[in-house]
């Protein structure tokens, strides 16, 4: 390589070094408030003050869904395994809410430490599986749902 | 052959999702083809056009 | 030692060859019928497979179907852009015209894959997130995708000399790599709306064989549809750089005649 074009290499690897390490501190700053979702694990941590909007992430627990028969409130637990924290909300809930499976709710928490959602989404994993398959795994015991990783 | 999505409810979300892809594919492959054959025209043209100015 | 550096050498003579315009047009040429030919033969039984022998999703039905175009896009959205900014570095240091004008018609080419990722993966998001759009780590690196292949088009054609545009652009290219590692490690780094990745290349893949099949030879369809659209291009952008020079003259006249 002639040294006209090593001396071209060198500054275009270090362009790339420099863009590169520049948003990585950026992104590491940052790191926090890049987060879409927090878990109940957060939420016991930080200490979110009443009010404020953010997004509870988790996983509905089995047999925790109450659905109000006169309207379309309903309240359920999201848990990440260790916290657990009760959801309140009033609309139409995704195809894809079930227990067992991954959710997401944004809205603020209330004074009585319940949440109160404006808006739920459903998470879903990186599985996709055939019918058969999953109710062949569920049958061994290997439970299929899950998404919030 | 199993086509039975096309009557069920996310038919609506698939043939948009396909046909968007299909027209925006269609036209990045296709438009430098028409382009391509009018720019070759154009060349031709000029070069015609060239030979023909006295040197 | 000596086949050795005979054959470095043959690399190079190879590489100093398509740096030729004019063979770079003669060469393209007979190559794309056969990358079109390449992508109808794996397009088409994809096409068919995935949306009507792979089975349903056990959790999502038929939505997942929209993941035989979106998934291939997606891939296809980062790996232009990686092409690009190798093209771009490439005529950057060695000043090969040809290594510039190919770097350049990749931003269209990879802008639409990002469009179709985008749009598909809205639809896809709504019958099973319950969502169009969210501003989600994964879902907002990939519109800056997006942002950075119109930076590179529009800064390309701001710039009257196209090879100083190229120059220009293709620093633009380079820089905008580091969105690549992010766009892919958006949904470990950071909770995401979006799923972790299903498809490993060193490791177990988490989606059925009957459903991975179909999508992987989408994804080599994608490939071949890259070429066949880049070279096509490329060798208009070549023909109107040259149009003065003698290849082109006879080139036009062979195509005439």
């Amino acid at each position: 390589m002639t040294p006209t074009r090593k001396r071209r290499l060198t500054i275009a690897l270090f362009i790339l070094i420099g863009a590169g390490s520049a948003t990585s501190l950026l992104l590491y700053a940052l790191s926090d408030n890049l987060l879409y979702f927090q878990s109940p694990s957060d939420v016991a941590v930080n200490d979110i003050p009443e009010g404020k909007r953010f997004r509870l992430g988790g996983l509905v627990q089995p047999g925790s869904v109450n659905r109000d028969p006169d309207s379309l409130a309903v309240s359920f637990v999201v848990t990440d395994g260790q916290e657990n924290i009760t959801v309140t909300f009033e609309g139409i809930l995704p195809d894809l809410f079930r227990e067992g499976q991954g959710v997401i709710a944004n809205g603020s928490m209330l004074a009585s430490g319940q949440f109160a959602a404006r808006e739920v989404l459903a998470k879903h994993d990186e599985n996709y599986m055939p019918p058969e398959i999953a109710d062949a795994l569920e049958r061994a015991g290997h439970p299929t749902s899950g998404g919030t990783n | 052959m199993n086509l039975d999505w096309l009557s069920g409810p996310h038919a609506v979300y698939i043939l948009p999702a396909y046909a968007i892809a299909l027209a925006v594919y269609l036209y990045t492959a296709l438009a430098p083809v028409f382009s391509g054959k009018r720019q070759l025209r154009q060349i031709a043209d000029i070069h015609q056009h060239q030979d023909q100015q006295p040197s | 030692m000596s086949s050795h550096t005979s054959f470095w050498k043959r690399c190079k003579t190879w590489f100093h060859r398509w740096g030729s315009p004019a063979w770079f047009y003669r060469t393209s040429g007979l190559i794309i019928p056969w990358l079109w030919a390449g992508f109808f033969l794996l397009a088409i039984p994809g096409l068919i497979w995935g949306l009507s022998i792979a089975p349903p999703d056990y959790l999502q039905g038929d939505s997942y179907r929209i993941i035989f175009i979106h998934v291939p896009s997606a891939w296809q959205s980062m790996l232009i852009f990686a092409v690009m900014a190798i093209l771009a570095l490439i005529g950057m240091v060695w000043r090969i015209r040809v290594a510039e004008t190919l770097a350049m018609c990749c931003a269209p080419i990879g802008a639409a894959f990002t469009i179709v990722t985008l749009a598909t993966g809205s639809l896809w998001g709504k019958p099973t997130w319950g969502t169009f759009w969210q501003w989600d780590g994964r879902m907002t690196s990939e519109l800056v995708l997006l942002f950075l292949y119109l930076g590179v088009i529009g800064l390309q054609q701001a710039i009257e000399e196209p090879r100083k545009a190229a120059r220009a652009a293709g620093l633009l290219a380079l820089v905008g790599v580091v969105n690549l590692p992010i766009i892919h490690y958006s949904v470990e780094w950071w909770t995401t709306l979006h799923q972790g990745t299903t498809i490993s290349f060193f490791g177990e893949s988490s989606i059925d064989a009957s459903m991975l099949w179909p999508l992987l030879i989408m994804a080599i369809a994608a490939k071949f549809y890259f070429g066949a659209a880049l070279l096509t291009r490329t060798r208009n952008t070549l023909l109107l750089q040259d149009r003065e020079k003698n290849w082109v003259r006879e080139t036009v006249q062979g195509e005439k005649s």
